[in-house]
């Protein structure tokens, strides 16, 4: 799933460390969450858009789970 | 974190419970070989060897465990980090996907088994060996496989 972590982080200057200890999870869930390996938990999802101040929808591209 | 910092200690005072049943089974086959001889007869110095390894192998992993925990213990923010490290929710995913509970659960009883055999077949402690390598290969196979898919 497409995402605007990496872009918000270097907006609000974030290394991934801190960001992965700011919403509880690894730097390498991180990595995987930026290189669209990985898709975030509904959990890890809220808290990420939380930490930006964001809705999920701004953080988190759905445009692929909308076309199914 | 309280929880957590409990389940911590239990950790270590298992590990240092099995440090002290490991230095029992060392002193106990390396120096009762008398009575070890009437159960198993001569038993080879590579299982011994091997059977000694085990428990030294494993007792370092119990020694390193410990100084983890007890620096987790003492420093609040190194306790998160391992909770973080342990929590981790892709981690949890790839230990599901590649059945890590149950695949820890059949190498703990795999080596077992092979420690008790090799006090009463070379051939069965041998073959045991060679499953319980394979099944380790495989999960790190499997480990490897997740962790570059995820």
């Amino acid at each position: 799933m497409r995402t605007r972590i990496q872009e918000l982080r270097k907006k609000y200057k974030l290394s991934q460390e801190e960001l992965a200890l700011a919403v509880g999870v690894t730097r390498q869930t991180i990595t995987s969450l930026e290189c669209e390996k990985y898709t975030a938990s509904l959990v890890l999802a809220y808290k990420i858009a939380k930490y930006f101040d964001l809705p999920i929808e701004e953080v988190f591209d759905f445009s692929e789970v909308e076309e199914l | 974190m309280e929880n957590f910092k409990k389940v911590i200690k239990r950790r270590m005072h298992f590990a240092a419970g099995f440090n002290c049943l490991a230095v029992v089974f060392i002193s106990f086959t390396g120096y009762r070989q008398d009575v070890l001889a009437i159960v198993s007869g001569n038993i080879s110095d590579m299982i011994r060897g091997f059977q000694t390894g085990v428990f030294i192998g494993l007792q370092l992993f119990m020694v390193i465990f410990i100084t983890k925990y007890k620096k987790a213990i003492n420093s609040e923010d190194s306790l998160k980090k391992l909770y973080i490290e342990e929590n981790d929710e892709r981690k949890k995913l790839i230990r599901d996907k590649i059945g890590g509970t149950g695949l820890n659960f059949i190498i703990g009883s795999a080596a077992a088994a092979v420690v008790i055999s090799g006090f009463f077949s070379e051939t069965v402690f041998i073959t045991l060996l060679a499953v319980l390598m394979f099944i380790a290969m495989v999960k790190g196979f499997l480990k490897l496989y997740y962790r570059n898919k995820f």
